[in-house]
């Protein structure tokens, strides 16, 4: 971007100083920061008070997209010091100029209406009143400091800086590690590489370079992670047909969507498919011997033959070959594993089975395979000694366990709903704090509600998702004045463990980063030969620490390797940052130390006995579930499933709850633009829904929008169906993040909150984590939607494939935009009045009343796609 | 003279919907609530079209991004009796807000269902109207509206090119929805440009236009053509 072009776009003219901050930013090799433009001082001193900038300008601001772990770098167009739009950073580190629909409602997390931005406590009317600050860090501080011991701390930052705060203010304090929010199947995830790799870490996979990508349940199209950063990968992958997707999943998500291939196994069953898959490929004998030996060593038994893989796993036996015989030959083969395989009570056996077929193909720590995720450290700096956080698993036994003489800090989650089986808890818990910036289900219940500020107004240091495998911080000023009295939460950490008498060593957040900024500096300076990790402005040695920590908290930045600006959403060449192939893979799978540790997993029906069938009940013809065990000393066979819970000789169905591209987990239910947002496979907006195969909803007499009702064990929902052609017969999807008891006027009642359904006593074997899927729950039809119940459903009418109305039969040869008007009538144009279909016509957006021009292809017996390769 | 011009790769669009609220957000538009929205009334001035091909398990989901499509000879504008929506110089079918008493007409001709009613005043309950961007009109109730190709986008474009006695580079506008696309599956600018990337994308053996047989000349182009090929080996 030009000087002239920031300048038009209202930003103030260029100083001197500005000049000069350049060339030492250019001679560093750091990426210019778009947000520097005021001189040094100012921007210190009070950044988002102090503009200068014309009234009616634009200023654009740089900062860090915080409404998931992803660490996407924005920039924020602000004018009269009000944020207006957001948008990716061209070359951002992990979003390269990208922004999901999440991120740019951050703008309305900012300015929404039902914000909480006074302190509050709760009085003798057992309402909540505003109070001062100090009142309300008195009662909070008070409270932990009466019993410490019994303090269970969550934290909604599953890792970074304000963890690692948090976690010295547990150690300061007395109390028991913090929790970190983090969602269940990222917390399998590690433990599943964990077995596979030997090393519990986050997995990044070269989505981009790769030739060939399995993805065994990972919705990573879907906001899995870093939405954004796999959709440049993706689209890297599938530019000219270069690579192939292939998406095992029993509800089409929007990844599957987007695969060239879509298999759908029966819930549950993923791993066996990998296992099945791995005896293929060794069979094959295109496997390199050490490869297989690597794999032997995890897996010292047999895998299934393949008519036994496809029998439990509900595929053909042609396409499970297929499928192999594509891996064995493909050009850089890579196996991701996530989402529902990880989220069933065998997630972790399934997720080593998944990521050890990468050991087969040799895709680990290779290019366009998978690699270690790399974390930055700066937890640990902050946090010094102090003990990690835990699992959010534990949760639910730590509130009964403290019970009345409990205090329950939460910090920017809501455990209350995003977690079943918390209420009770809840209900017996002692005094609950809560920091957030909403009344949600968890801040309802809260003693004292401590105001926090949004993305957006608040200093940050993010350590992003290890999604590039390189480590990582991403720093950014405030970019617009706090509403209310709203304060940083690290800022409200130090502040109680000032006001509970355990002085932490900085005045604030910021000043907190800086001091650990500084150390890594110095650190690594020390260390500069040989550190891998080496920040990039060090590399050239223009700066010493003092400016080096100005210009990261002055106007944001990243702090990282020289590799981390290079190669759009690629991982690093080479191993050299993977430290899954350069360290530990070799010693774990090949030696098998008798030091390596035990695998945590426990099939459920272990005991040797493998093979033995166990009692199952999947509808649509799948077979039943079968239970194996540890076979000796190597890795679980994944084959478990859980034994059906529901009473015999009703309509049980597998629930695969999911979270919507939309609402996430529920945290983008409070935003218009997202309630109202049509779901990119349903077409919902501004509500709940249950997806149901047309087979069973023919079966049962569903039509979408019917009401059905689906009861669980704990309890039974009500909500509208959508039959769609991309379930698996036997299972209904639900997405999460609806239901909430208030959350702002857009989120309030809206939906229903499907872990309702669950137990938390349903945990995934091995990780601790709360099973989310594979639940069976009985499915019945209520009734047609009464007024007010119908969902609302953007693209009523939408049609089914041969009714694709938009030319892409075209034969014309290059297109026909204005400059070339198109032919009224010829070879390859249908009568228009052949398919004016529409059976509504009532506000349908679908193309289906409009002429349909595939007719054509179709009549001459091919298909279109074929047509146009 | 510039022909303003969209190419969208189908091949590489996902359906994420960040280009949805990204146009939201840029072009002030109301949202109505779940009741409206049941009615039909949501506001959008791009949608997603998904469409299924085949049935279960063999099921491919194609999406389709619709917005306005800028037509050389839109259908929506020779029926407006107030000449509310007209055709500007570059290519646009601009809207004069101030003009529109809401006939409707307009909508009802466009065979892209791509024309949105007001049927109410917009409503931002304070301080969610703080996010309002100030260089596009918020319009009141009883006024058609839609996609404007983000023309205070061209508009700032051509201040800076003009301030510096040049041509609007190519890239150089960008609209709402393309700077948000986390693939890049949009191109943007100069039809008359047989340089520009949009032109470029146009001349694709990939390229279409939508329901092209209606004569209506979009100005937007949609490639979709190609399947994975089995790597030779």
């Amino acid at each position: 971007m030009s000087a002239r072009r920031r300048a038009a776009r209202g930003e103030p003219r260029v100083t001197i100083g500005r000049r000069d901050f350049f060339k030492v930013y250019a001679a560093a090799g750091v990426a210019v920061l778009e947000g520097c433009r005021r001189r040094d001082q100012e921007f210190i001193e009070s950044p988002a008070r102090r503009s200068t900038a014309l009234p009616g300008a634009s200023v654009w601001r740089r900062s860090i997209c915080g409404q998931c772990g992803a660490g996407c770098e924005v920039l924020v167009r602000t004018v009269d010091r009000q944020a207006k739009k957001i948008e990716g950073l061209p070359d951002g580190f992990v979003n390269r100029g990208g922004v999901c629909a999440l991120g740019h409602s951050a703008l309305q997390e900012l300015y929404h209406p039902d914000r909480v931005t006074e302190p509050m406590r709760r009085g003798p009317s057992g309402e909540l009143e505003a109070v001062s600050w100090e009142e309300a860090l008195e009662a909070a501080a008070g409270a932990i400091a009466a019993s410490p011991a019994a303090t269970t701390i969550v934290s909604g930052a599953p890792s970074g800086p304000l963890l690692g705060l948090w976690r010295r203010f547990a150690g300061a304090v007395g109390a028991p590690p913090p929790v970190h929010w983090q969602a269940a199947d990222l917390v399998v995830e590690r433990e599943a590489a964990g077995l596979a790799f030997g090393e519990a870490c986050r997995p990044a996979y070269d989505v981009a370079r790769a030739g060939y990508v399995l993805s065994i349940g990972a919705p990573f199209l879907d906001g899995w992670r870093s939405a954004v950063h796999f959709a440049g990968a993706w689209a890297e992958l599938t530019a000219d047909r270069r690579g192939k997707l292939v998406q095992v999943e029993a509800r089409h998500s929007l990844t599957a969507a987007n695969a060239d291939e879509w298999l759908p196994p029966v819930p549950g069953s993923e791993g066996v498919l990998a296992r099945g898959l791995a005896g293929l490929l060794i069979g094959s004998g295109t496997v390199a011997d050490d490869a297989r030996a690597a794999y032997e060593a995890l897996y010292p038994e047999a895998p299934p033959e393949l008519a036994a893989t496809a029998e439990r796993c509900g595929i053909d036996t042609g396409r499970i070959e297929r499928l192999a015989d594509e891996l064995s030959r493909a050009r850089r083969p890579l196996v991701m594993v996530g989402g529902s395989a990880l989220e069933g009570e065998n997630g972790v056996a399934a997720g080593a089975a998944a990521l050890a077929l990468n050991l087969l193909l040799g895709a680990v720590g290779r290019e366009g395979g998978v690699f270690a995720g790399v974390d930055f450290g700066f937890e640990d700096r902050l946090a010094g000694d102090a003990a990690t956080a835990i699992s959010p698993a534990s949760l639910a036994d730590r509130l009964a366990a403290t019970g009345e003489s409990g205090v329950l800090v939460v910090s920017e989650a809501d455990p209350l709903h995003g977690m079943p089986g918390l209420e009770a808890a809840f209900d017996g818990a002692g005094t609950v704090v809560a920091l957030s910036a909403f009344l949600d289900d968890t801040t309802l219940r809260a003693d004292v509600v401590l105001p926090t500020q949004t993305d957006l107004e608040r200093f940050q240091a993010v350590e992003p998702d290890p999604v590039r495998g390189v480590p990582a911080l991403l720093i950014a000023s405030p970019v617009v004045a706090p509403r209310g009295e709203a304060r940083h939460p690290g800022d409200v950490v130090l502040a109680l463990a000032a006001a509970s008498g355990a002085e932490l060593p900085w005045p604030g957040f910021q000043e907190a980063v800086e001091a650990a900024l500084s150390d890594a500096f110095a650190a690594t300076r020390a260390d500069a030969e040989r550190n891998d990790a080496l920040p990039e402005s060090l590399i050239a040695g223009a700066l010493n620490a003092r400016q080096f920590v100005r210009r990261k908290t002055d106007a944001g930045g990243l702090v990282g390797t020289r590799e981390m600006r290079r190669a759009p959403s690629r991982m690093p060449a080479g191993t050299r940052l993977s430290r899954v192939a350069g360290e530990t893979v070799p010693a774990p799978v090949v030696g098998r130390p008798d030091d390596r540790p035990a695998p945590a997993v426990e099939a459920s029906g272990s005991g040797g006995d493998l093979d033995e069938p166990a009692e199952g009940a999947m509808r649509g013809g799948a077979p039943a579930a079968e239970a194996s065990g540890s076979g000796g000393d190597g890795l679980p066979d994944p084959a478990a499933l859980p034994a059906p819970d529901a009473p015999a000789g009703v309509e049980s169905f597998v629930l695969i709850p999911f979270e919507s591209l939309k609402l996430g987990d529920g945290r983008g239910a409070n935003r218009p633009w997202l309630q109202e947002l049509p779901d990119p496979l349903s077409t919902v907006m501004w509500g709940s829904w249950a997806e149901m195969a047309t087979a069973d909803a023919d079966r049962l007499g569903v039509h979408t929008g019917d009401i059905v009702r689906l009861t669980g064990t704990a309890a039974e929902i009500d909500l509208p169906a959508i039959v769609l052609p991309t379930v698996r017969p036997g299972c209904v999807g639900v997405p999460v993040g609806g239901g909430h008891a208030d959350f702002g006027r857009y989120a309030r009642g809206r939906g229903v909150n499907v872990n309702a359904l669950l137990t938390s006593d349903r945990r995934v074997t091995g990780a601790g984590a709360f099973a989310r899927c594979g639940l069976l729950v009985r499915v019945e039809r209520l009734r047609r939607p009464r007024r007010g119940e119908r969902p609302v459903i953007y693209g009523r009418g939408l049609r089914q494939a041969e009714e694709i109305p938009v030319g892409w039969a075209s034969d014309q040869g290059g297109a026909r935009h204005a400059l070339e008007p198109a032919p009224r009538s010829g070879p390859g144009v249908a009568d228009p009045s052949e398919d004016v279909a529409g059976p509504d016509g009532d506000g349908n957006r679908g193309f289906a009343r409009r002429p349909v021009l595939l007719r054509r292809a179709a009549a001459a017996g091919g298909t279109t796609r074929e047509e146009k390769t | 003279m510039t022909r303003w011009g969209m190419a969208i790769d189908l091949d590489r669009c996902t359906g994420c919907e960040a280009c949805v609220v990204a146009c939201a957000a840029e072009n002030n538009i109301q949202t109505v609530g779940e009741e409206q929205a049941r009615e039909g009334r949501a506001m959008h001035w791009l949608r997603i079209e998904r469409y299924y091909e085949g049935d279960f398990p063999n099921v491919r989901t194609r999406f389709m991004p619709v917005l306005c499509q800028q037509c050389g000879a839109a259908p929506c504008e020779p029926v407006c009796p107030v000449y509310a929506t007209y055709h500007n110089p570059e290519g646009l079918n601009a809207m004069v807000y101030s003009r529109c008493i809401g006939t409707r007409f307009c909508a009802n001709n466009c065979p892209y269902t791509v024309r949105v009613f007001n049927w109410f005043d917009a409503e931002f309950p304070a301080p969610l109207d703080s996010q309002l961007n100030p260089d596009v009109s918020v319009r009141p109730g009883g006024v058609m509206e839609k996609c404007t190709f983000c023309v205070q986008r061209i508009v700032a474009g051509k201040d800076e090119a003009a301030q510096e006695e040049r041509e609007v580079a190519d890239g150089e506008v960008k609209t709402a929805c393309q700077q948000s696309c986390p693939t890049k599956a949009i191109a943007f600018g100069d039809l008359e440009d047989p340089d520009s990337e949009v032109s470029r994308w146009a001349e694709s053996p990939r390229a279409f236009s939508l329901l092209g047989d209606l004569d209506t000349r979009p100005g937007v182009v949609y490639l979709s053509g190609s399947e994975w090929r089995e790597p030779a080996g």
